[in-house]
């Protein structure tokens, strides 16, 4: 089963909320702890989005973290954690990770996060082309277009 | 009109081309959001006539406004930025005098000149509804525009109307620099495309420009590339008003060739009307707010 959500979260109670949370809402999802399992589960998997937790996160960590993203290929990329976290997060990843993903500074935000990830799944899913919706007919008439 | 020279502070016009979208209070936390991340920040309350801006920022006394700029009771804009309760957030008061809705084209070049020449990391325009030229003119001196529009058919169908209006205004500014009697004709036939189906699309356009001067096309389709116009959803109560934002975004990338906008959504949360009634921005008043969040958002990609 490929899940197109995967959690990095080394603390338990954090990573264990949001895979809760995530489940919760229908949206399947693989929560990893630890670094080489992550990066196992990113190339299995090739998520459409990777949420790393990087609260109180070592330098090393970081690094390696980092590493993982720059093989998401395309994933939305979702980072959590304290202010520090994030702009040592943002030294070591380059421009292309940085344009395709979403920081979140804590506190930690569940809802948020969830309605961020149905967001991005969403719009994955149909096509841009593909949404010849009633709202987009009303507006062409509408506009005369 | 000679737009003035760019200093390093970034303007972002907020502009919500229906009233009643939520603009001013887009407006109002954002600039609270910019400054959090640690950025100075001019807040302008550029609704001409209908300014209140600072009464969401509880301030009831203003010491100086826009009116007394405009009527030439105060010379340089830096003398009417009061300071506010916040922390790197200063705000120029709007005016409410007669007539200032319909600013006269000398007093409103002097303002933009004045606007462009503040100091501050950001400078964030909250601009009146509809599509005014006195509303694209101060838009058009940004660097980022975020739109403010609801997930309902008539905001969308003006928040589309809206962005065509900018680009023709920034086509008929350039066409008239260069002084090409043609291409103004020919922008006004796009006007009314139904007479010259053709030039229903900005594709088709820019081949007609293209056929009379080759530079000129260049120069719309470099516009129309760099163009990236934040459009942010407001009071969006699920995923599908969330992305009614990708439906214009479809239309924008179809008929005005603008590949690049950026479509964000605001949760509609009932902590922004116990927060306007209590006169308070709702990133103070309720900071963990799903509103508060979003706003955040739109602060980061501001920052990026």
């Amino acid at each position: 089963m490929a899940f197109p959500v995967i959690i990095y979260s080394a603390d338990k109670s954090r990573g264990g909320i949001l895979h809760k949370i995530l489940k919760r809402n229908g949206l399947s999802t693989l929560w990893e702890n630890q670094l080489s399992q992550t990066q196992a589960a990113v190339l299995t998997h090739h998520p459409e989005i990777f949420i790393a937790d990087i609260k109180n996160a070592l330098k090393n960590e970081i690094v390696f973290l980092a590493n993982i993203c720059l093989k998401l290929q395309g994933a939305f990329l979702i980072v959590i954690g304290g202010s520090v976290d994030i702009n040592t997060f943002e030294k070591q990843v380059s421009e292309l990770v940085l344009e395709n993903n979403l920081r979140l500074t804590d506190p930690l935000s569940p809802e948020l996060i969830v309605s961020k990830v149905k967001e991005v799944l969403s719009l994955r899913e149909k096509p841009l082309q593909a949404q010849q919706t009633d709202l987009e007919i009303d507006l062409k008439q509408f506009l005369k277009l | 009109m000679a737009l003035p020279d760019k200093n390093d502070t970034k303007i972002v016009a907020i502009v919500g081309p229906k009233g009643g979208v939520g603009k001013t209070t887009i407006s109002a936390n954002l600039a609270i959001a910019l400054s959090k991340l640690g950025k100075n920040v001019i807040a302008v309350d550029l609704d001409l006539g209908a300014s209140n801006l600072h009464t969401l920022f509880g301030i009831r006394e203003t010491k100086a406004s826009l009116d007394d700029f405009v009527l030439n009771k105060i010379t340089n804009l830096p003398d009417i930025v009061m300071n506010t309760d916040v922390n790197n957030l200063r705000i120029i008061c709007g005016g409410n005098i007669p007539g200032i809705a319909n600013l006269h084209y000398n007093k409103k070049l002097k303002l933009i000149r004045n606007l462009s020449q503040l100091k501050s990391d950001f400078v964030l325009l909250d601009l009146g509804a509809g599509a005014s030229s006195n509303v694209v003119d101060f838009l058009i001196i940004a660097q980022d525009g975020v739109l403010v529009t609801t997930p309902e058919v008539p905001s969308l169908l003006n928040a589309y109307s809206f962005i065509k209006t900018l680009i023709f205004r920034r086509l008929a500014l350039h066409f008239k620099q260069i002084e090409q009697k043609e291409l103004i004709e020919l922008l006004d036939k796009a006007r009314d495309f139904e007479s010259y189906p053709k030039l229903k699309t900005m594709e088709g356009l820019i081949e007609a420009v293209r056929s009379i001067n080759v530079a000129a096309a260049n120069s719309i389709r470099n516009f129309l590339t760099n163009y990236k116009p934040i459009v942010v959803v407001n009071r969006a109560r699920s995923e599908k008003d969330a992305d009614t934002g990708k439906v214009l975004q479809n239309l924008m990338n179809q008929y005005l060739s603008i590949k690049s906008s950026i479509i964000l959504s605001v949760h509609e949360d009932t902590a922004v009307g116990i927060a306007v009634t209590k006169l308070k921005p709702v990133l103070l008043a309720a900071p963990r707010s799903l509103f508060a969040k979003d706003i955040e958002m739109i602060a980061q990609v501001l920052v990026r």
